[in-house]
């Protein structure tokens, strides 16, 4: 089986399904993301860059997951309204899935597939991991939880204007 | 026949200056004290005995001297230059310890009395150790007890390195990255007359990271855990002291330095001032990650080994030169692959950066024919060679190629001087080791900036100075280091110390 990254499905948070095919052409930016983890003030650095490119077809979807530390218990609702109050989250927010193991999510199996990650392994590691994927559907970076969502600016930049 | 000057004649008349009645008054040119205190005698060193570089040794010996020390005071202090606290600011695995260990080794070559402090070994040596030490701000109570107790012992023996040991230079490793902690510092130390100077070490290379974190997950910390398990455990730690890390800035009034993916950038703010911490600085421009080794090796023989002439090589200079080249370049590629097939992800990753040898060894050697000739052979394997100046052999002045024997009957008095202190004993018209120490720094300097693999073919005198710098050595061990034609020296890196290894070069063959 071949996919192509246009060929991806998921849910929305409100169980409704998400089809990738509607992101053709556009520059995208996949976070697993979590409400009580060290990382989790990236969501003001996500938003801001969210805000500055989405003009010019720059999306973000951010996937919740509980795999590390268990720094996303909460419920849907609850992962949506804490962006959205301490963040000012306006990008997507998917519904809460596995990114590592057999429950793993397709998307990011697929993900996995394209790229490793810190030191060469596969698996997300923690949360805030980040994939980059250009207008034809390449993943064409992968940065740890650790990267900066500021210092991708230029990634980006030079993406859209291809 | 000049009449030849006591040391404490030369001292009461002055150098140079024409010799004066005693009891003439007012003499403002008289050293009032030795150059040098408390000599100690020297002993014989052997490579094979050391394999582990001495940066992390003691500094308390009273006599205790370095190898580029320009002199040396009562009070240990060198350079105007005062007390200086060094505090390394950072998250885990941004490089801390190798900035750490790197200034002790440059510094101490310096003549610097300097010390670090890793806030891992305090850990590594501690019983009880609470599950949420890794915590700038743990969530027990067992783990705030425990951090402040390590925190209370660290000042305690920095303040003793300061008061009782006449150290002049403390860093302390740990990460430091809350503002209340920084300024908790300055204060602490500022009170007893210490400069502080912050350096704050900085990651967001993603090659750089992933080393780091592969080095990281090598300690004691993690040992028992599989490699993922390591990673996801790095992670939350990493995860839980994020949220506390304030990056330095203007407005804390405090001086420091950014120094951001191993040296690539540095930021200096503008209050720092100060010979000895402005050399710091200099020092961390040139400071770069080592992923190739240093390797030493003397030339080829010519004839008469004479100084006076610039010999070349004879056949057996030859020969040796077409084996050298074999050797070294036979043990580069094993120790590459090596790399790739290791059991260690640093290894892995850095045999991952194999690179092509003509672009990724560099030879140095010195300005003379037998040093350069006996490169030849690299060169025609397309690598670089390059004649540098300072690798000149140290000069031996009047007493070139004369024997022992010889230099016993021509100059009895300072064949007798140089035996108390060969390293800073100057012949006439000659070079000390500690003049060619002096002369060599800014290749010391360019060694630190270097990535590559470096093979340097010289004189023993040089390589004594070299191999001293890296492996920390005293300058009492220096002059007796010995070096011979049948040995590659290979000097490799890490973050905590250098490491040597002695491989015989295959002549019978």
């Amino acid at each position: 089986m071949t996919t192509s990254f246009y060929d991806l499905e998921c849910k929305d948070k409100k169980g409704e399904s998400f089809k990738f095919d509607q992101l053709k052409g556009k520059v995208v930016l996949i976070v697993n993301v979590a409400s009580k983890c060290g990382f989790t003030p990236q969501y003001k650095e996500l938003e801001e860059l969210y805000k500055k490119y989405q003009d010019k077809g720059f999306v973000i979807l951010g996937f919740p997951c509980n795999q590390f530390g268990k720094q996303e218990p909460g419920s849907d609702e609850q992962i949506t309204e804490f962006c959205q109050l301490n963040y000012g989250v306006t990008f997507p927010i998917m519904k809460k899935i596995d990114v590592n193991g057999s429950n793993a999510d397709s998307v990011y199996n697929y993900l996995k597939s394209q790229k490793a990650g810190l030191l060469g392994f596969k698996g997300i590691k923690w949360n805030f991991e980040k994939f980059l994927v250009d207008s034809n559907g390449k993943v064409v970076q992968r940065f740890s939880s650790l990267t900066k969502p500021s210092s991708l600016d230029q990634e980006i930049q030079s993406l859209l204007s291809k | 026949m000049p009449n030849v000057l006591s040391d404490d004649e030369e001292l009461l008349n002055g150098l140079g200056s024409e010799i004066m009645k005693p009891s003439r008054q007012g003499n403002h040119m008289a050293r009032t004290v030795k150059r040098w205190v408390n000599k100690e005698r020297a002993t014989t060193a052997d490579l094979k005995n050391v394999n582990i570089d001495g940066v992390h040794g003691p500094v308390n010996t009273e006599s205790y001297i370095s190898p580029g020390q320009l002199y040396s005071t009562d009070s240990g202090n060198l350079f105007h230059a005062g007390r200086i606290l060094v505090v390394l600011v950072g998250l885990p695995a941004t490089s801390k310890t190798l900035l750490s260990v790197a200034i002790t080794r440059y510094t101490r070559w310096l003549g610097v009395r300097t010390k670090s402090f890793h806030f891992s070994e305090y850990k590594e040596s501690a019983k009880n150790i609470p599950s949420d030490y890794f915590c700038v701000v743990p969530t027990s109570k067992e783990g705030v007890a425990f951090v402040e107790k390590l925190r209370m012992q660290m000042l305690n023996d920095i303040l003793a390195f300061f008061n009782d040991l006449s150290g002049q230079l403390a860093i302390y490793d740990a990460l430091n990255i809350r503002k209340i902690d920084r300024k908790n510092l300055e204060t602490t130390f500022s009170e007893i007359g210490v400069k502080v100077l912050f350096i704050e070490s900085i990651v967001s290379d993603q090659e750089i990271m992933n080393r780091n974190i592969a080095l990281a997950l090598e300690s004691n910390d993690y040992k028992g855990l599989s490699t993922d398990e390591a990673i996801d455990e790095y992670m939350r730690r990493l995860s839980v002291n994020e949220p506390y890390y304030e990056m330095m800035t203007h407005d804390e009034e405090l001086s420091y330095i950014k120094y951001i993916n191993l040296g690539k950038q540095i930021i200096v703010k503008d209050n720092i001032h100060g010979y000895l911490v402005n050399k710091i600085v200099f020092f961390l421009m040139n400071l770069r990650q080592k992923k190739g080794c240093v390797y030493f090796a003397r030339c080829g023989t010519s004839d008469k080994d004479n100084y006076i002439h610039d010999e070349e090589l004879n056949e057996e200079g030859i020969h040796y030169s077409q084996v050298l080249k074999d050797f070294v370049l036979q043990r580069i590629k094993q120790k590459r692959q090596a790399k790739k097939n290791s059991d260690s992800l640093v290894e892995v990753i850095d045999g991952s950066h194999d690179e092509d040898l003509k672009t990724s060894l560099i030879v140095w050697t010195g300005p003379r024919k037998r040093t350069h000739d006996t490169a030849l052979f690299f060169s025609k394997e397309g690598i670089k060679v390059q004649q540098r100046s300072e690798l000149r052999q140290l000069n031996p002045g009047s007493i070139a190629d004369l024997t022992d024997q010889q230099i016993m009957d021509k100059f009895p008095s300072e064949y007798k001087e140089s035996l108390k202190d060969p390293y800073h004993f100057r012949f006439p018209r000659a070079e000390s080791y500690h003049d060619l120490a002096v002369r060599m720094e800014p290749l010391l300097l360019e060694m630190e900036h270097t990535s590559k693999d470096i093979l340097i073919i010289a004189h023993e005198s040089t390589l004594r100075v070299l191999y001293g710098y890296l492996m920390a050595c005293t300058c009492v061990e220096l002059p007796n280091l010995n070096f011979t034609r049948d040995k590659l020296v290979e000097i490799s890196f890490s973050p905590f110390c250098n490491t040597v290894e002695l491989l015989n070069i295959p002549l019978t063959s």
